[in-house]
This record gives C-alpha cells, structure tokens and sequence, in this order.
C-alpha cells in the first residue's frame, strides 16, 4: 500500500529516528526522493532468507523480528526498532540474504533499490558520499566483532577450557556475530545474548584480552 | 615540483585511482606528505592511534601482530597501491597491527582530519577510498568467517573413543563376509593370533 507523500515534519521525524540524526536537510530530502515509503503489516516478511538482495531498507515505524534458519530449526536473533538500515551489506555484495526480517507491529518501510543506491553514489551527491561512509563504517565494525569473537575461540582454546565453554557457547557465538553486526545497523537489537562475562566494549585490546580470561599478561 | 609530478604519476597507476578526477589528485597530494622508508623501518605500530592513512605508491610492507607471548606474527602485506591504516580513519580505533616497510618503500600519507575534510570539494575521491575500505574489511570478513566456521565444526567433530578389546567401533560397519568363507576365514585367523 503506497504511503501519501512525505512532508518536512516526515523527514524531521526520520532525522529522530537516531541512524539520520547527522543527515543535513538536503540528504534526507534526497534519500525520500529515491525511496519507495510503504505501509506493512504484522507477519509481512520485508525480506526473506535466501532471496537476492536487491535492496536495502530502513524502517520508519514500527517493530520487526529478524529471523535465520540454523541446521533446521527457525531462529529469531533479534528485533530492529524505528530508525534501524538494514539490508545494504547483502546489497553490496551482490549475494542472498542471511536473514529474514518480518513485522510484528503495523510498520513503515522505506525501501533502497539498488539502481537508485548505485545513480547516487557514482554522482558523488552529499547523500551519495554518506551512504558511502556509513555503510564502509558498518562494514568496519562488523569485521572487528567478527575478528573479537574469533579471539574468544582461540582464546579458550589456548586456555584449555575448550571442552568446557566452547561447546556450551559455540551455536550463541554464531548468533551472536550476527546480532553484533545488526546491531550496528541502526538502534540497538534488544536481547542481545552476551556469549560470556568477559565480552567488553569495542575496541579492545588483544593484551586484554588475554589478561581478562586467563589471567596472564 | 618534480617530487609532487612523481607521486601524481604513482597514484594514476592504481587501479581504483583510474576513474578520478587530476584534481581530487592533486587535492589528496596537496593534503598529504610523501614518505620515503628504508627496509626494516617501522612505519606504524600496534596500539598507536590509527589517524593517518597510508596511500603505498612504491615498495611492500609487511603487517604483523604480536600474540599473547609477545613474538611478532605476520598477519599479511601491503602491496603498492594498496592502504594501510584505511578502517581507523573511517571508524577511529587504536592500530590493531604494526607496519614495517619489508623494502624500499614510498608511501601517502594524509591525516584522518585533513580526508575527512575533502568530503565537500573531492566527494568522489572520499567516495573511492571508502569503497577500497569497505572492500577490504568484506574480504576479511569472509575470512573470519570462515575461520569462525572452521573452528565451530572442529569443536563438533567426533572424539576419539577408546575401545574394549574386541570390540568394534561403533562408526565402522561390520564388512560384509560371505557364510562359504567363514570356516576358512576362521582357520587363517586361529593361525595368525596362534602366537
């Protein structure tokens, strides 16, 4: 269902949402120019599993739950609040989708097509070069908490706890690099599992690393 | 003048450099200072505030970490045309690997404020060096993964099981005998464990 057209006090309201909190006027404009806005309902699935991605999205209003098909069984890895961009790594990489995202509350959802994300960045415009960065800075962070959670298994393993934590934790090590990565992607994913007490904030040291878990310098 | 034409004449032979424009060129060259390393040379050390990026024009560097006992690992090389220090400049963190010129190396270098500046005058130069990071991190990314993966289905993999004498295990089938050759099997089995 199409949605009317947008007003300044829409685009002022996306400014709120957090993930555009720094976009200038002009962007934003420019980013609802190129956008698609529509209504979905609760169990609409925005994207799904397995589907080329041929966008990328933001959701406006409303709730939705990312789920993922793991050896079987459907699991949910979280949930994307107003404000959340997600889609665009799949985008970039010309590949499926790993997740599926579907609504649990009436929603909004502006939809990024991939011409209209490839005409802006190669124009250089103020929004071009934005979504550039933001989804190189995203790209960044996914690869440090991905290359974080690899330490903890090298880590455990050279402490000889393998047996012990590793197998306890090696399915929530794979959710939770997944989750980290939405979480990057706009507002915080809430229910975030923590894989252990010593998972700290970003960036951190290897040195510390080491230090925290095994008690070693 | 001539110092300046040589390095205009470096960054044109890279590849992602190709479709910019000669003066987002000479903006990058005019916000940076060209570095001459000899072999062996430090050029940036873990833990130091990554807030340069470094453009290599000429030579090869060699990356390395140091593990948990303190000796230096080699993690990978930069080769000409390619960046170091490119993800701490679009998301500020400490330097997670030290930068050692493995030869003669030349090498861009423009501080993190000074590129950031560009974005209004040079987008499209902004534009190609984040893509080139974007890039990179994704390529590592799989390869994470991949290790993530790879340790995962280590930890699953079956344990060795210790077995009673004579029994089998429980992963091997029994062969498939046929009755005729049982007897005669038998008889070359008495012979062989008769000691």
């Amino acid at each position: 269902m199409p949605h009317s057209s947008t007003t300044d006090a829409d685009l002022l309201n996306l400014r709120e949402l957090g993930a555009f909190a720094s976009y200038t006027d002009a962007e934003l404009q420019e980013l609802e120019s190129i956008a698609d806005i529509r209504d979905a309902l609760p169990g609409e699935f925005i994207c799904r599993e397995g589907d080329y991605a041929d966008a990328f999205y933001v959701l406006c209003g409303g709730r939705a739950r990312v789920l993922r098909d793991i050896d079987g069984a459907r699991l949910e890895l979280g949930t994307l609040k107003p404000g959340t961009v997600f889609g665009q790594m799949a985008l970039i990489r010309r590949s499926e989708r790993i997740a599926s995202v579907v609504c649990i509350e009436p929603a909004l959802v502006m939809t990024v097509r991939r011409a209209a994300y490839d005409a802006v960045r190669v124009t250089g415009s103020p929004l071009g070069v934005r979504l550039q960065m933001h989804n190189t800075i995203m790209a960044i962070r996914q690869l440090r908490k991905a290359t974080h959670q690899l330490m903890l298994i090298y880590i455990r393993a050279e402490a000889g706890d393998r047996e012990a934590r590793i197998s306890a934790r090696q399915k929530r090590l794979k959710l939770v690099s997944l989750q980290s990565a939405l979480a990057d992607w706009g507002l915080p994913v809430d229910e975030i599992p923590e894989p252990n007490e010593h998972e700290g904030e970003l960036p951190m040291s290897r040195r510390e690393y080491v230090f925290r878990t095994t008690g070693r310098l | 003048m001539a110092k300046r034409d040589a390095v205009l004449a470096a960054l044109r032979e890279i590849p992602w450099f190709h479709g910019l424009a000669d003066g987002d060129a000479r903006a990058l060259i005019a916000a940076g200072s060209a570095k001459f390393y000899v072999p062996g040379a430090k050029i940036y050390r873990e833990g130091d505030d990554c807030d340069r990026l470094a453009i290599l024009l000429r030579g090869a560097l060699t990356v390395e970490r140091e593990d948990s006992q303190g000796n230096a690992l080699r993690v990978g090389v930069i080769r000409a045309g390619e960046l170091a220090g490119e993800m701490g400049v679009f998301d500020p963190a400490t330097r997670n690997a030290t930068v050692i010129a493995t030869v003669e190396s030349t090498i861009l270098e423009v501080a993190r404020d000074k590129l950031l500046a560009m974005r209004a005058a040079n987008p499209m130069l902004l534009v190609a060096i984040a893509n080139v990071a974007l890039n990179n991190a994704m390529t590592r990314m799989d390869g994470v993964n991949d290790r993530i993966e790879r340790e995962l289905r280590r930890s699953k993999a079956p344990k060795i099981v210790k077995l009673r004498p004579g029994q089998a295990h429980p992963a091997t089938p029994a062969p498939a005998v046929d009755t005729a050759e049982q007897p005669r099997l038998k008889k070359l089995w008495a012979k062989l464990t008769r000691f």
